[in-house]
């Protein structure tokens, strides 16, 4: 029997949803961490990215390694892992007018992170700890590095656990009907993977821990590998998924669009869940230890059905936008539906940004990378952060960014302060992480390798001269990556002053305007048919070709490439 | 309900599925275990020792 009482909920005036109290705590605090992350590790990233720079290396090679480490896992696992906890319990909670399962382990949940991310912090920063995230052995971390890591992962664990919880206590109440929503059927996908993910992090640093303290003698380079890519790569899926259900929540909330058809949109997400994370083995395409056909099963055959499911999200979360925008009248040429989107609204330029930059930068350049001869062009070069920041900043940040300012007023339950720094946010972050990707993925097409602080090699005794374009391509991006830094600085004094200083919304105040449901307006205005030639999505048809023929075309400038630096005579 | 109507409204064995949160951890965990995880260790550990 539950002892819930209507107390406990209130009717968000903003959004109409009927959100529980002390679940909307827990989202509130798991974001508010996110947040504070974001900046500390900025601010480390700020310093790899002045020291990558040729013309100023800012810091010294020992602290470059400590703030490249910082840097990594406080932007790669923490902030990303704090906000995806967020969303999680958002999903299971107030999409679903429904409590959270078990409101203690949600906070075990939350003060596990938190203290596991501190004690990695210290260790960093303790200056004994400097092994990249990827804390490859024979590199050896202070026990409390490895401990804080497993102390994390617990913790994020259990918010998964907390969160299908919920799902079963949404059902046995029937607080909704039928299958669940979309959005939340992603935020089960986005579960599943991080059980997988989790699973593979303990498997491995919980050894590694013993290994630090001198319980276990030796550990396995290649398959400490093996496993930890399991998990180091498996991490990042679960941002891609997260932030494709933030693309569909967005659609709805912005345009009252539904998706083209949510079979097929489940499809996409039930390929995710089978084979997503079958990628990770692009990490290990060099490694000599295992076979061309583990290298070719996984990378080149699997992770195309994963790129499929991506390939769907892609057209059919713009599909959907141009199908309402069309039934609420702008059915007029390709793209009179895109032009007159509401650019100047951070909520959908920043979630159209991350769809843009997600797939044209991060998506393209990871399934060609994914390729085994192409991948020796470029492996352990600039090309890998290049790659990834195309994926996890211009991709992953971007969106939750943008649901952030959507989050504020149904969460934070304030205004949203600083609106034209808000506005402009978007654009100046999107702008640095794209030119800054796509910099550093031409540096490293060249040969530029990654996860060294010099690439100048002076007063090496192996130095190597990398061509002036290099050194300039570099030069470039990292002033990109100062622009990209003040677009997350604009972000985090928009979501503080807003937390604190925005205009309080009152809990019984007037409903908020709700955005028009696009097939309620399609009906009233009596018309039977929107589009072009039968097609309702033609405009949205045409981009995805345009992304067709952008890998068509990248597939054969590496393969040309790959033919220069293997030449035959 | 009639019987036939009952048959209608039997939802999909796909649909099941994508119902089953249970049923789709057990998949996606099972999945990269055995053609990532698994498989890339057995390659390992049959890698020949030097003599």
């Amino acid at each position: 029997m539950t002892t819930t009482t209507l107390s406990e909920f209130r009717t968000d005036p903003v959004s109409g949803l009927k959100v529980n109290r002390t679940a909307n705590t827990l989202v509130k605090w798991n974001a508010f961490a996110a947040v504070v992350f974001l900046l500390v590790g900025g601010i480390f990233g700020l310093g790899v990215a002045l020291t990558r720079m040729p013309s100023v290396q800012l810091l010294s090679p020992e602290f470059f390694y400590l703030a490249l480490t910082a840097h990594g896992l406080i932007n790669l696992a923490v902030w990303i892992i704090f906000f995806e906890m967020a969303v999680l319990y958002f999903l299971g909670a107030h999409v679903l007018s429904n409590r959270l399962a078990t409101p203690r382990w949600a906070w075990a949940q939350f003060w596990l992170m938190l203290v596991g991310a501190a004690m990695v912090a210290v260790a960093v920063l303790g200056g004994n700890s400097s092994v990249m995230m990827t804390s490859y052995v024979p590199l050896t971390a202070e026990p409390h590095f490895y401990l804080g890591l497993i102390l994390f992962a617990v913790g994020a664990l259990i918010g998964c656990f907390v969160f299908l919880g919920t799902l079963v206590v949404a059902k046995r109440e029937k607080t909704y009907n039928g299958s669940l929503p979309l959005v939340v059927f992603g935020g089960v996908t986005a579960t599943v993977i991080a059980v997988f993910t989790i699973v593979s992090g303990a498997l491995i640093l919980i050894p590694t821990f013993l290994w630090s303290v001198g319980l276990i003698n030796h550990i396995d380079p290649m398959m400490y590998r093996i496993i930890w890519w399991g998990f180091g790569h498996s991490s990042q899926q679960i941002n891609v998924v997260t932030h494709i259900s933030i693309w569909y929540l967005i659609a709805s909330l912005v345009f009252g669009a539904k998706p083209m058809s949510e079979k097929v949109s489940r499809g996409a997400f039930l390929l995710y869940i089978l084979f997503l994370q079958l990628g990770s083995a692009h990490h290990l395409l060099s490694d000599p230890g295992l076979t061309s056909a583990w290298k070719v099963f996984n990378t080149s055959y699997m992770i195309y059905l994963a790129v499929l499911a991506s390939m769907i999200h892609g057209l059919t979360v713009p599909g959907s936008i141009e199908v309402a925008q069309r039934k609420k009248g702008l059915d007029t040429g390709l793209f009179t539906w895109l032009r007159k989107a509401p650019w100047g609204n951070p909520i959908f330029s920043g979630m159209f940004l991350s769809l843009v930059g997600f797939g044209f930068i991060g998506g393209i350049t990871g399934v060609v990378m994914s390729v085994e001869q192409i991948n020796m062009i470029i492996h352990n070069t600039m090309y890998l952060p290049g790659h990834f920041h195309g994926t996890l900043v211009a991709g992953t940040t971007m969106a939750f960014m943008a649901v952030t300012y959507w989050l504020i007023p149904v969460v934070f339950q304030r205004k949203l302060a600083l609106a034209g720094v808000a506005k402009l946010q978007p654009y100046v972050f999107s702008l640095g992480a794209w030119v800054f990707s796509i910099a550093l993925m031409g540096a490293g097409t060249m040969g530029v390798q990654r996860r060294h602080s010099d690439i100048t090699f002076a007063g090496q005794p192996l130095a190597y001269q990398y061509p002036e374009i290099a050194k300039g391509l570099m030069d470039m991006g990292e002033i990109f990556a100062v622009i990209m830094t003040v677009g997350a600085i604009m972000f985090i004094v928009v979501v503080l002053a807003s937390i604190f200083t925005g205009e309080r919304i009152a809990e019984d105040s007037a409903p908020w305007p709700k955005v028009a449901d696009a097939d309620v307006v399609f009906e009233k205005s009596g018309k039977k048919h929107i589009g072009i030639g039968g097609m309702e999505a033609p405009g949205t048809f045409v981009l995805a070709m345009i992304l067709f023929a952008t890998i068509v075309l990248y597939y054969f400038i590496n393969f040309k490439y790959l033919s220069t630096v293997w030449g035959m005579s | 309900m009639s019987e036939a109507n009952s048959r209608d409204v039997k939802p999909h064995a796909m649909q099941k599925l994508l119902d089953n949160n249970w049923l789709l951890l057990l998949l996606g965990i099972a999945v990269p275990a055995v053609f990532y995880t698994l498989w890339g260790l057995w390659d390992v550990i049959n890698i020949p020792i030097a003599k």
